[in-house]
């Protein structure tokens, strides 16, 4: 042991303290290593995909976009861009066609407004084609304003990779878990949406391979919501900037006006920007579920640093409930929650009835973590059903937090049987349904799935009742749901994709850029027109009669290779064709005909 | 059947052996912060046997 200095001798605590910090520097290292290695792949897969994109392009040639979901991006040459490319240089009378296909496996469109910004400065494109939309279900999340206000929404960890990363992995392992069969129904399969999403596995014939991660959702994807995360009531800030929905509903919120983001049933929690006051709240982790994962800040254990503030000026101000209460709103948009909390009791003592701070005061009680006093406010609110919905939601979300299952589905419950609107109600129904499962109430579950058959259900009851029904070999049942959503898809976009149609349309407008908005296959084109009517220069296609009369002489498997969006499904390269076929009839403005590809 | 058993028994073998090695290494060159490096690249190469092809897809959507 002669070769030790005396700093080594055994015992020595420096020795132990140089190990630390060896292995310290080595946990360093590693993650340098591995965020390197992670912007390597980014990089380099992207180079490549941009390469691709722009190999041929040449300086006269009108370039088109199609963005997308995997409809749009899956199928290589059989890809409907692809074949749109090849029917436009065949019939368009020497003008030069170059079809960039920017299709993203599984991106909302969300995400597609989100790299919009710089996938136009890189193509500089004449026109944009976009199909999108699919992917929205159970999503209502407002649109983000390009990459800055993104980026702004995005904690600090979210600029590492390497946390990301980590995220990813979290989400695909708890995915993996839910995918091993049980006994009992365990929420939709992995890896699809209700009615959407990708296939099981993750991607498509000939489409990229080993597919998207298995939620179906992207990474970087989550918007910032705007509003307050999980729909807190009408007024808050945020919401969608570029004006009001073409529903007239309010921004930022869903259908119905009240609910808003982070209410969608099976939402997988993206490892992108985290909504404020989402996952990056204490105690708000994995053993939320996806649907509530993003519902709405959990309690924190240490309340916000407030400033001091001399209240000494309310003697002088009269009794008066109205100015408490705006008192109390400026204190909470100021982040002074105590004292937002001290005004809006004194409102309420002067002025129960007011319903503005009935949700502020809820809010912001259980917000601090004062479940028990919240949920009274809430049991006691005369407030509209819509406006106490965030406050029955918020607590769900909150006692989950906690760990205490049974208290949120009772807030859930409570939520289910209110005198709701269709759409809050069938929210809250079909959370209490996904919670009954994961509890294995299975015949509570089975009850409340059976309620999706009555008139007014909703949506996202029908939606996990067609899942649960699927999953327990009641097929027949799950088939009849399916058609129902068919129908009431027929009826309506999903907020989601009425924002960014107008998103979409408005910053096309704007750089003079056309914009082509293509119906999926089989669905009606109404809604989609509607998203659209405020920019009369904007193409629309409508493919529901064109696939619906092909669908009576050709068998379903010619035209689409799976079903996952239910009645329509990623096209076959004749499906494809049918597609690019009217599309190019849309852009060059005159009938072709377009021999279909066997 | 057998030779499946046996090549498993092998690489298994050869894994315990490679540990071993690097763990000996580690301490008689005292260079500990390799520890964590060498676990990370165990994790990802779990990861990569667990996820298959769509281990790089979770790479390439953490990063975008």
């Amino acid at each position: 042991m002669s070769g030790l200095s005396p700093r080594d001798e055994p015992g020595r605590p420096r020795r132990w303290r140089r190990r630390v910090v060896a292995v310290i520097l080595g946990v360093l290292a590693s993650l340098v290593f591995l965020e390197l290695l992670v912007r390597l792949v980014t990089f380099v897969h992207g180079s490549l995909q941009t390469w691709g994109n722009r190999e041929g392009i040449d300086p006269d040639a009108y370039v088109i976009l199609c963005i997308g979901e995997s409809t749009t991006a899956a199928g290589g040459e059989d890809s409907y861009p692809a074949q749109l490319g090849a029917i436009l240089n065949e019939h368009g009378e020497g003008t030069r066609y170059r079809v960039v296909n920017l299709g993203l496996h599984g991106a909302d469109s969300s995400l597609l407004m989100a790299r919009l910004e710089e996938q136009l400065g890189l193509y500089q494109p004449a026109m944009v084609v976009a199909m999108m939309g699919a992917n929205d279900v159970g999503r209502a999340g407002a649109i983000p304003q390009g990459p800055a206000p993104m980026a702004e929404s995005q904690s600090f960890l979210d600029n590492f990779k390497v946390y990301r990363l980590a995220k990813q992995l979290l989400f695909e392992l708890e995915d993996r878990e839910d995918a091993r069969p049980g006994p009992s129904p365990a929420g939709p399969p992995p890896g699809m949406r209700p009615t959407g999403g990708m296939p099981p596995d993750g991607g498509m014939p000939g489409g990229m391979p080993g597919g998207m991660p298995p939620d179906g959702g992207m990474p970087g994807g989550m918007p910032p919501d705007g509003g307050m995360p999980g729909g807190m009531p009408g007024g808050m800030p945020g919401g969608m900037p570029v004006g009001m929905p073409p529903d007239g509903g309010m921004p930022g919120m869903g259908p119905g006006g009240a609910m808003a983001p982070g209410m969608g049933l099976f939402d997988r929690p993206p490892a992108g920007p985290v909504p404020a006051g989402g996952d990056a709240a204490p105690g708000n982790g994995g053993a939320l579920p996806p649907a509530l994962r993003y519902a709405l800040p959990v309690p924190t254990d240490k309340p916000p640093q407030e400033v001091q503030i001399d209240l000494g000026f309310l003697e002088k101000i009269p009794e008066s409930a109205r100015a408490f209460a705006v008192l109390a709103e400026a204190a909470d948009k100021e982040g002074l929650f105590a004292t937002a909390e001290q005004f809006a009791r004194k409102a309420l003592a002067l002025d129960p009835n007011l319903s503005d701070m009935q949700i502020l005061y809820g809010r912001l009680l259980f917000s601090r973590g004062r479940l028990e006093e919240a949920e009274q406010v809430a049991s006691r609110a005369t407030v509209a059903p819509e406006l106490r919905a965030p406050l029955l939601n918020g607590l769900a979300t909150a006692y989950r937090g906690n760990g205490r299952l049974a208290d949120a589905r009772r807030m859930l419950a409570i939520g289910c049987d209110e005198s709701f609107g269709e759409t809050l109600r069938s929210r809250f129904c079909a959370q209490l349904l996904y919670s009954y499962l994961e509890a294995g109430m299975n015949q509570e579950a089975r009850e409340l799935a059976l309620r999706a058959f009555e008139d007014r259900a909703g949506t996202e009851l029908v939606m996990s009742a067609q899942h649960f029904f699927e999953q327990s070999g009641e097929k027949e049942k799950a088939a009849e749901l399916g058609s129902r959503l068919h129908e009431s898809g027929q009826r309506e976009l999903p907020p989601a994709t009425r924002q960014a149609y107008a998103f979409l349309a408005s910053t096309l407008a704007e750089r003079g850029v056309k914009l082509v908005s293509v119906q999926y296959p089989t669905q009606n084109v109404a809604p989609l027109a509607a998203a659209v009517a405020p920019w009369p220069e904007v193409k629309v296609v409508d493919n529901e009669e064109l696939f619906l009369e092909a669908l009576r002489t050709v068998p379903y498997d010619a035209l689409f290779v799976d079903r996952c969006y239910g009645v329509f499904g990623h096209a076959t390269r004749r499906g494809n064709r049918l597609l690019a076929g009217n599309i190019a009839r849309a852009i060059l403005g005159k009938a072709i005909e377009v021999k279909p590809d066997e | 059947m057998s030779d499946f058993l046996g090549g498993l028994r092998i690489a298994a073998r050869k894994t315990v052996s490679f540990w071993k090695e690097a763990s000996w290494l580690i301490r008689q060159e005292k260079a500990f912060f390799l520890a964590p490096l060498l676990i990370m690249l165990l994790l990802l190469a779990i990861f990569v046997v667990y996820f298959g092809q769509s281990a790089l897809m979770t790479f390439i959507y953490a990063g975008l």
